[in-house]
């Protein structure tokens, strides 16, 4: 395909650096990499290595330091806010720890939320969305408030909201961290399922090993550097998954 | 002492310190109104005190409505001490060179009255010399509305005096005497000269004493109602006056403490609705402490104190802005009281306010917080969404409720002076307050239901965010709603005083009422009016009258009688009684039979006297009366009862007399008119009347009219003043619920960011949710107000009601601003955070 030419996702030298107190901590220091369409990516790493960080600047939720984030041919760090806002709406997808479903909206509605906030006419939108939630298995809630619903049937809102705008990426952050196993392992599930059938690009940050492994390919982060960046599989062309030698 | 509790008590609450002083900042606006109408009370109290004398201006007052007779002057020779005269009535008095006319309170003076306090007047040397001058001393009004300066004449009656100063102050009368009518003083020999006092003007003589400090006056007064027995004379000493005036002042502070205590109450409402969302938040480390074995009596304690402090700082708060506020109160009532407040800080009223605001916040925060007890230590490993309150016995609930409401109750009650009346607004308070929470409920799931698809997903936010967990949308909207149907009554009340007299202008209705016309006056009264193409709509005669006898006893023996109930007004009052043989339209028989001719007085008049007065003496068809007419008694027999329409302006009677009675009777006339055209066409009417004869009175009604609504918007003025505290509080309720929720809506806020939404589509979306609120609130006050308008309308006057929509209208938009001013405040601190945040947010 076209697309596989050309990286969804570029990240060149990217550092950040907090100062809090008059010294600096930097989170991330100098990473680069880039992910090609319909790939997915796992980004491991221990409790404070920098993943939360990473994400967030690959999805334009914060500024870097230095370096850059280039998005679908969008160059992230020379938008505004409301720009950055657009650019997520169409190309990402986000999945959450923990689930962040607007409390006052409806299963259904929150799922048609991305949409909607483009001025989506409410029909078609409602249509897809309940299509959506089918897929996810949950077809008979479609009116019920996030508090009516387990943490499993959130998130699984939560995944139908971030593909409802068939996004060019989805970046989920400990998507099953907040679940016990067996209720994680059927999110990932449908993770994967609807990732293979969108053709999504997915990058998941993750502690879980075995969830790790599900993926094309595994970057391990260690005190914000790059530990190790290897390809699970071998199909996934080389020049649009630069690996830093 | 239970050392944990505070300890806990103290940690647990000073990582969150400023937003707990927020929460309890709903009782400041009503601690505020109450300690500075109790301030302004005591003031006011303490200046009547200090300033008795003055208010009458003598040690002693006795009044009659006719001439002193001599043997009343050789008696006032023995009282001693120094004395003074006046003579005190109505009359038109001619201004200045272009002959304006105003009906005017005129008042003669001879002698040194006032003893006690001093009429000040600009030059200020006038108000010794005019006795000795003979020249007069003009209220300032007047004087600026006419545009006269000292040294102009006017004419009292046949006489022309020289204005020689101008009236700023009469002790004992405030500014607002001057909405009755301009008040003029002459020396007492003018009047005498001036021929007004023979031809039948209603005149009050009064002599004034002033004596030593070693005499009892009470004493005195005593032995002279004794030595005098029946006579009309009225007493009034210091110690009355300054009675009288101390009721009229606890009536309206009680009146205005009452409104204050309404904002109190609902900010102890939004402090208990805080308390119970504080604590439904703390539900989590409740249940951690109940886990680590921390006793259900010691995580009361721990919130008690917090609340207990919470209660406390806010009450405090609210008693220095009240003492601030106090300052400001005089200017609200300056024309209606007649001397400069002495202000002092009050500390038993800041002390009555701090407790009463303390202990009205502890009593709402009961249920909340013994609903601590129902959290379940199990909520530690299982994070759901728990709500205390449901799980709080119904029993346990109820009892808190009634008892919570006695206290209320007693409070009131103390602070009324009057169980009754706390029973009676606490009952109506209940009610509005049931009310408006139930119309607010249904306002709110009617809008839930109103989601519709056609509307944008913005729209469908904003109002989705109405229903956010923990919102107290419904508390909001009482209290807000509240205060819009506080300001909703009074303007409605008012509304419907001013249409009740504003007898509509138009080509038959009347605009001109002359009285005090002599018989051989009122023919060439009638044809002058009609030369200046006026019409007369009523010529009616007036026989002034006294009962004299009520049921076969003397007014004198009932009065005497120690069981009397009936009232000594409608026995002692000089009837004005017309006699005619038509009913006119106003007037409509309820009881027995109108009779419209009777012979001569030699049998028993059957006549016909109005449903006030019969209440008033507790009489009934076919009682006899009779009166004294100038000398000559008339038996007289109750034939039938009337209801009179007195919305009309045209003269009406409590008592009828048949024709062929009265005719021979001393009487004068007085004559209802229509003058064609504007004020100018009356203002003339009336010159042209009053020069020719000068004894007669003039009611020009448009200015009545006016003097009527002014002096309405200034009471109106000082209740919105009061009604004000209710529409803070609601804000600040508001503004303490937002910061409740603000994590909350932080969280959603960045949220959407996080999905795409650009700062313009959050900015409309919390908009529109305040927009809402604002407008929920104002319907529902409004739709109350317009409900109880229409009782009012209905019950009170007996009226069609219309309400004045441009005046609530303007309020509506009022209330709904300051909600978004007080959300756009908030918003300000929303925006410009990073979505980043929304990756770290813990679950919560
Ligand atoms: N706003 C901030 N200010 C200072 N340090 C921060 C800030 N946000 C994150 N950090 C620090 O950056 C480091 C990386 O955090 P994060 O990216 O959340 O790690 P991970 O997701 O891998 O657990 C942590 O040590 C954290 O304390
Ligand atoms: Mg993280």
């Amino acid at each position: 395909m076209d697309s596989n030419q050309q990286p969804v996702l570029r990240v060149t030298e990217l550092t950040k650096t907090y100062t809090s107190g008059g010294t600096g901590l930097t989170v991330l220091d100098h990473v680069s990499f880039s992910i090609g369409a319909g790939v997915s990516c796992s980004i491991i790493g221990p409790s404070g290595s920098g993943k939360t960080t990473l994400l967030g600047l690959c999805a334009g939720l914060d500024l870097p330091s230095s370096g850059s984030v280039e998005l679908s041919g969008h160059e992230l760090g020379i938008k505004s806010e409301d720009e950055l806002a657009r650019i997520r709406n169409r190309h990402i997808g986000f999945v959450f720890q923990s689930f962040q479903l607007i409390p006052t909206l409806t299963a259904i509605e929150n799922v048609m939320v991305p949409v909607e906030l483009r001025g989506g006419a409410y029909e078609p939108v409602y249509n897809l969305a309940k299509q959506l939630l089918t897929e996810v298995g949950l077809s008979h809630r479609l009116d019920h408030y996030p508090t009516q619903l387990s943490g499993g049937e959130q998130q699984r809102v939560a995944i139908a909201r971030a593909f409802i705008n068939e996004p060019g990426i989805l970046f989920a952050d400990e998507p099953t961290g907040n679940l016990d196993t067996e209720t994680g392992e059927q999110i990932e599930q449908i993770l994967f399922d609807l990732n293979r059938k969108k053709g999504t690009t997915l990058v998941v940050v993750t502690h879980d090993n075995e969830l790790a492994a599900r993926c094309d390919r595994i970057i391990r982060l260690k005190a914000g550097r790059i530990q190790s960046d290897e390809l699970t599989r071998e199909t996934i062309p080389a020049e649009t998954n630069e690996i830093p030698a | 002492m239970n050392y944990f509790a505070i300890k806990t008590a103290w940690r647990d609450a000073r990582s969150q310190l400023g937003s707990l002083l927020l929460y309890c900042s709903g009782i400041i606006a009503g601690v505020a109104a109450l300690v500075a109408i109790l301030s302004f009370r005591a003031d006011v109290l303490l200046t009547v005190d200090e300033q008795a004398k003055e208010l009458l201006g003598a040690d002693l007052e006795i009044l009659q409505n006719e001439d002193f007779s001599s043997q009343h002057i050789a008696m006032f020779d023995t009282l001693g001490g120094r004395q003074a005269s006046s003579v005190e009535f109505s009359s038109m008095v001619v201004y200045g060179e272009t002959g304006e006319t105003r009906l005017s309170q005129i008042r003669g003076i001879s002698g040194g009255f006032p003893f006690y306090g001093e009429i000040k007047t600009e030059p200020a040397s006038a108000a010794a010399s005019f006795q000795d001058t003979g020249t007069a001393l003009v209220d300032r009004p007047v004087m600026r509305q006419l545009g006269l300066a000292v040294g102009d004449s006017i004419r009292v009656g046949n006489t022309s005096l020289m204005i020689s100063g101008k009236i700023l102050e009469v002790p004992g009368e405030s500014a607002a005497f001057s909405l009755i009518g301009p008040r003029v003083i002459v020396p007492k020999e003018t009047i005498e000269q001036s021929g007004l006092l023979q031809r039948g003007s209603r005149v009050q003589h009064k002599q004034f004493f002033a004596f030593d400090e070693a005499r009892d006056v009470d004493a005195l007064v005593a032995s002279v109602r004794k030595a005098e027995g029946t006579s009309q004379l009225r007493f009034t000493t210091v110690e009355s006056r300054k009675n009288d005036f101390s009721e009229i002042v606890d009536n309206l502070t009680r009146f205005l403490g009452m409104i204050g205590f309404i904002a109190l109450l609902l900010g102890a409402l939004g402090v208990a609705s805080a308390v119970y969302v504080y604590i439904k938040r703390k539900s989590a480390t409740v249940a951690t402490l109940r886990c680590l074995g921390v006793s259900s009596g010691q995580t009361l304690t721990v919130f008690a104190i917090q609340v207990v402090a919470m209660g406390l700082t806010g009450a405090f708060a609210g008693a220095v802005l009240g003492v601030l506020i106090q300052q400001f109160l005089p200017m609200l009532f300056m024309e209606f009281l007649p001397f400069e407040i002495v202000q002092q800080l009050s500390w038993s009223s800041v002390l009555l306010g701090l407790g009463i605001g303390v202990l009205v916040s502890l009593v709402f925060a009961v249920l909340p917080l013994i609903s601590v007890n129902t959290i379940p230590p199990l909520l530690a490993i299982r994070t759901a969404d728990f709500s205390p309150l449901a799980h709080l016995k119904k029993s346990t609930f109820l009892w808190v409720m009634v008892m919570a409401l006695m206290v209320v109750t007693a409070v009131l009650s103390v602070l009324t002076d009057s169980l009754i009346a706390a029973l009676a607004f606490m009952g109506g308070l209940i009610i509005s307050v049931l009310l408006l929470l139930g119309v607010s409920k249904l306002l709110v799931s009617g809008l839930k239901k109103l989601r519709l698809p056609g509307f944008s997903y913005i729209w469908r936010q904003g109002v989705a965010n109405l229903f956010r967990p923990n919102n107290q949308t419904a508390v909001l909207v009482t209290t807000l709603g509240m205060g819009m149907l506080l300001i909703g009554v009074m303007s409605i009340s008012r509304d419907m005083i001013l249409d009740r007299i504003a007898f509509q202008t138009g080509d038959d209705q009347p605009n001109l009422v002359f009285y005090d016309i002599q018989v051989d006056q009122n023919d060439d009264i009638i044809r002058l009016a009609k030369e200046n193409n006026a019409r007369v709509l009523q010529n009616v005669p007036i026989v002034s009258m006294r009962l004299s006898e009520f049921k076969g006893r003397t007014i004198q023996e009932i009065r005497d009688d120690e069981n009397n109930t009936i009232s000594g007004w409608a026995l002692r009052r000089e009837y004005r009684v017309t006699y005619r043989s038509e009913l006119n339209e106003a007037e409509t028989i309820t009881q027995g039979e109108w009779i419209g001719e009777a012979d001569g007085f030699d049998s028993v008049v059957p006549i016909s006297v109005g449903q006030q007065i019969i209440d008033e003496l507790g009489a009934s068809l076919g009682d006899h009366l009779v009166f004294d007419v100038q000398g000559i008694p008339i038996e007289t027999k109750i034939a039938s009862v009337r209801e009179i329409d007195f919305q009309r302006p045209e003269p009406n009677f409590f008592v009828l007399f048949p024709a062929g009675v009265l005719e021979p009777a001393p009487q004068f006339f007085a004559t209802v008119i229509n003058v064609p055209g504007g004020a100018d066409e009356v203002a003339a009417m009336q010159q042209a009347i009053v020069r020719a004869h000068p004894n007669v009175s003039a009611l020009d009604i448009g200015l009545v009219l006016e003097s009527v609504r002014t002096f309405l918007e200034k009471i109106e003025l000082a209740v919105q003043f009061m009604a004000l505290f209710s529409v803070l509080t609601g804000l600040i309720v508001l503004g303490s619920a937002i910061a409740i929720s603000r994590f909350q809506r932080i969280k959603e806020a960045v949220l959407l960011r996080t999905l795409g939404a650009v700062q313009q589509q959050v900015s409309r979306i919390q908009l529109i949710e305040y927009a809402l609120l604002g407008v929920l609130a104002s319907l529902a006050g409004l739709g109350l107000s317009l409900i109880a308008g229409w009782f009012i309308a209905w019950f009170w006057f007996d009226l069609a009601y219309v309400p004045n929509f441009v005046s609530l209208g303007i309020t509506t938009t009022a209330i709904v601003l300051l909600v978004l001013l007080v959300g756009a405040f908030n918003m300000r601190r929303i925006s410009g955070r990073k979505p980043l945040e929304i990756l770290r947010a813990s679950v919560n």
